[in-house]
């Protein structure tokens, strides 16, 4: 059988870092083939290749046993090369039918937009698929899983070959999951090959036919579904078992006290969470995108709505309703993304880090007074050292490790009993990143009680004292960092433990 | 030791950092008032008339109204909303006043029903836009469009004429001394809310939210509360505008406001607010307002046809916001 795709000994650079080191892959008309790897092995960079969006150093690409240069992602579309990025980039406010159409209208006399035929072939292009909906109904009124099938319906014509799909599950519900495999399953009927890129082990081998690992930047095997386990697979995408120095501090003894204590949390997203915080302690939570850390997060913080359970202050009952209410009882949070709703990124250096405390400062009606938070902004800038011209420094300007010091000042300045930090190291650079973890500890060491929630073994291992896995919004085993090797734990979060199939 | 180089690089670059914005900074807040200055000086030169003191003070006083409303404006726009209905609530508060007097109401508890009719408008607009979760340009629409019914409907289109009255023409035609009661007025207000916005609590709230409402939420900050606080003020600030125009007028017209709305937003804006939210001063507003009134006030000293006035402060308009967005686009 001809090969659909064929690439040859590709390589990538970027600045300092060699992103794909001469890689082949092989895929086969009606193919679906798992790319697997951990964060960074390269299997962004391949995809990014093959859709056109970047152009390789070197190697060849062959299209059904023609060579190819592809040239910008417009290209790969027409030599029948589809992609389906995790973030959709469909229009809610238009129907199903002019978003599958989006740019190539069909047009009839004077050129105008010809509707008949607009949604005549809307229906053939789904029904094509094997989905059915209404083209006629509006985008914004589906469920995510919905707009995801519009988005494949709108990237597959009739021309298409490869169809590349960027963790398409990552937002789904298990339903929602079998519906897409059910597509797939239609695609793969009409001699499409399918790349698809996930974490789920449990997927992979229910959907893959071949599942290609990546690490570093290479190939390091392509093997048929039947002949490996996910356990396998992982320990092939982690390499050699990484050596990780249990450096911690001799973990702590059992019997501390409580600081904070969920009992069966539940809504939308969480299912049944069960956690303790101690004193002191810091508290690992890993998880993959879309495993519920944020949705966890929010929910302690009192900014996303609890539907059962009970959580429980140093031993007092409490219902938060509002963030406000968390803050008052002792709670901080440093949000995953710090542009998004960390900072307000216009007001100064010193207004950011006196967000929250500024009403404590306050005096007689509400006045500010600017001496003790020019003291409070000053002590933040240089305890934690961060770099800026100035105190009414717009944080705009500042790095994103300095920014989110600047979030975490914020917090501290509160003298919080409990800390939540969502992916407190996000586009941080190595060096200050150990200077974070530091830091981390030095507040954990003064009794403070921390959460990291976090997508980085690594970084679980280094600061936690006990880590907690998540999965679809469940939490599936506690761990002991001193314990417990990277490889298993990755195991955990991709439900890639088992033996057998 | 090894990183020393680093740290100082990261300083300078900072240092760079902070040059640029120290001079963006000083054209955003002072660049309005700088033009304002130079705008006088050059109508000073064409028109004798222009830099005496009387023509001045009748400037401002003119522009008094004007600028009550502004500064309401300000706080709105400060919170990236926008308020449409402040011109109904001129002619209803006005009217409500006149009509109290007329039906021989006290006068003190006259003038604070205008006030207050204001403020309950500013209240509708909060509750439309944070439970009903309207854009605050269809809501404060809505409003401005139901007040300016509803006020035609009740005074059949006919101005309210109380008993002539030198303590209710006092608040608008009256002198302190030299000075016309309006300025003092406005004058108090602007200190206010220049002291409210730039040294409390509430005004750093209301950047925050303007700025960066999911972080502000976050922070802990009641963000519809803080909205809602805005629209009110803007409310109010309007009603006491509608009292002062009907007291100088001695009538309560029912049309008393109308175009007031887009004048308060041109100036606001002008003066360095954004409609993005978090960002703007009262003293850019009270700059934008003076502006736009000397370069009215000057056209008139030159006899130039009132029908071009209108044109003149559009293009005031699209100067400063098309420099705001270079201002903007340069940052990024």
């Amino acid at each position: 059988m001809d090969t659909a795709l064929l690439v040859k000994d590709v390589s990538k650079k970027f600045p300092g870092v060699q992103a794909l080191n001469s890689v082949s892959l092989e895929v086969l008309p009606g193919e679906v083939h798992a790319l697997v790897g951990e964060n960074g092995a390269g299997k962004s960079t391949l995809i990014n290749i093959l859709s056109g969006v970047i152009k390789p150093d070197s190697g060849e690409i062959f299209l059904i046993g023609n060579k190819v240069e592809i040239e910008n992602p417009l290209q790969a579309r027409r030599m029948g090369i589809s992609t389906v990025y995790q973030e959709l980039s469909v229009v809610p406010q238009l129907t199903v039918a002019e978003n599958i159409f989006l740019g190539r209208e069909p047009r009839g006399r004077l050129r105008l937009l010809d509707k008949e035929s607009l949604f005549e072939q809307s229906s053939q292009v789904l029904e094509a698929i094997g989905y059915q909906i209404d083209p006629r109904r509006r985008v914004g009124t589906l469920s995510i899983a919905e707009q995801q099938m519009v988005e494949i319906a709108r990237n597959v014509s009739a021309d298409s070959r490869i169809l590349i799909m960027d963790e398409p599950t990552s937002s789904l519900s298990r339903a929602e999951v079998q519906k897409l495999f059910g597509i797939i399953a239609g695609l793969k009927e009409k001699g499409i090959s399918i790349i698809y890129v996930s974490h789920e082990m449990e997927e992979i081998f229910e959907m893959a036919d071949r599942i290609t690992v990546f690490r570093n930047g290479e190939n390091v095997a392509t093997v048929s579904k039947t002949g490996t386990t996910p356990k396998e697979l992982v320990k092939m995408m982690v390499g050699r078992e990484v050596e990780y120095m249990a450096s911690k501090k001799t973990l702590k003894e059992k019997a501390l006290p409580e600081l904070l204590t969920a009992k069966a949390l539940s809504n939308h997203r969480l299912n049944n969470i069960n956690l303790e915080l101690g004193k002191g302690e810091i508290l690992g939570v890993v998880g993959l995108v879309g495993s519920g850390k944020t949705e966890l997060a929010r929910a302690l913080f009192g900014l996303d709505r609890i539907e059962g359970g009970e959580l429980f202050v140093q031993g007092r009952h409490v219902k938060f309703g509002s963030p406000l209410n968390a803050i008052r009882n002792g709670l901080g949070y440093v949000t995953e993304s710090r542009r998004d709703d960390g900072l307000v990124l216009m007001l100064g250096v010193q207004e950011n880090i006196c967000l929250v405390i500024v009403r404590q400062l306050a005096r007689w009606l509400g006045l500010v007074s600017r001496a003790p938070e020019k003291s409070v902004a000053q002590k933040f800038v240089q305890g934690l050292d961060i770099k800026t011209a100035g105190l009414s420094q717009k944080v705009e300007f500042l790095s994103g490790g300095n920014q989110q010091k600047v979030v975490l000042s914020k917090w501290l300045a509160r003298r919080p009993t409990i800390l939540i930090l969502d992916e407190p190291t996000r586009g941080i650079d190595v060096g200050t990143r150990q200077e974070f973890y530091t830091i981390l500890e030095g507040i954990a060491s003064e009794g403070v009680g921390i959460i990291v929630l976090t997508s980085d073994v690594l970084e679980a291992l280094r600061v936690s004292d006990r880590i907690l896995a998540m999965r679809k919004g469940e939490i599936v085993a506690e761990l002991n960092p001193a314990e417990i090797s990277y490889r298993s734990i990755l195991e955990i979060m991709t439900g890639g433990s088992r033996d057998d199939k | 030791m090894i990183n020393k180089p680093e740290t100082t690089s990261d300083h300078i670059t900072a240092e760079k950092a902070q040059s640029k914005i120290d001079y963006q900074a000083f054209v955003r807040s002072f660049g309005i008032i700088a033009i304002t200055l130079l705008v006088g000086v050059v109508l000073s030169l064409l028109s004798p008339w222009f830099l005496t003191s009387e023509n001045i003070l009748n400037v401002i006083r003119q522009s008094s109204f004007l600028l009550l409303i502004a500064i309401g404006q300000t706080l709105v726009i400060i919170t990236a909303g926008i308020d449409l209905s402040v011109s109904s609530v001129i002619s209803i508060s006005g009217c409500l006043t006149t009509f109290l007097l007329l039906k021989g109401i006290d006068l003190n508890l006259a003038f604070l029903a205008g006030v207050v009719s204001g403020g309950l408008v500013g209240v509708l607009n909060a509750f439309l836009i944070t439970i009903g979760r309207m854009e605050p340009f269809l809501a404060t629409l809505s409003t401005q469009i139901i007040g300016a019914g509803t006020i035609l409907y009740a005074t059949q289109g006919v101005p309210i004429v109380p008993f002539n009255n030198d303590s209710f023409s006092f608040l608008g035609r009256g002198y302190l001394g030299w000075l016309p009661v309006p300025i003092l007025v406005v004058a108090v207000v602007a200190i206010l809310a220049h002291f409210m916005v730039s040294h409390t609590v509430f005004g750093r709230h209301l950047y925050a939210v303007g700025g960066n409402p999911k972080a502000a939420k976050v922070s802990g900050i009641d963000v519809d509360r803080m909205i809602s606080w805005a629209y009110v003020i803007s409310g109010l600030l309007a009603g006491l505008a509608g009292v002062m125009l009907a007291s100088r007028l001695i009538s309560g017209q029912p049309s008393a406001g109308v175009g007031m709305e887009l004048n308060s937003i041109a100036a606001a804006v002008v003066g360095g607010a954004s409609f993005f939210g978090g960002e703007g001063t009262i003293y850019g507003t009270v700059a934008g307002v003076i502006l736009i009134g000397i370069i009215g006030n000057g056209l008139n000293l030159l006899n130039v046809s009132s029908f071009l006035h209108q044109a003149v402060i559009g293009s005031v308009i699209v100067f400063a916001v098309v420099l705001d967005r270079q201002m903007k686009k340069r940052r990024t």
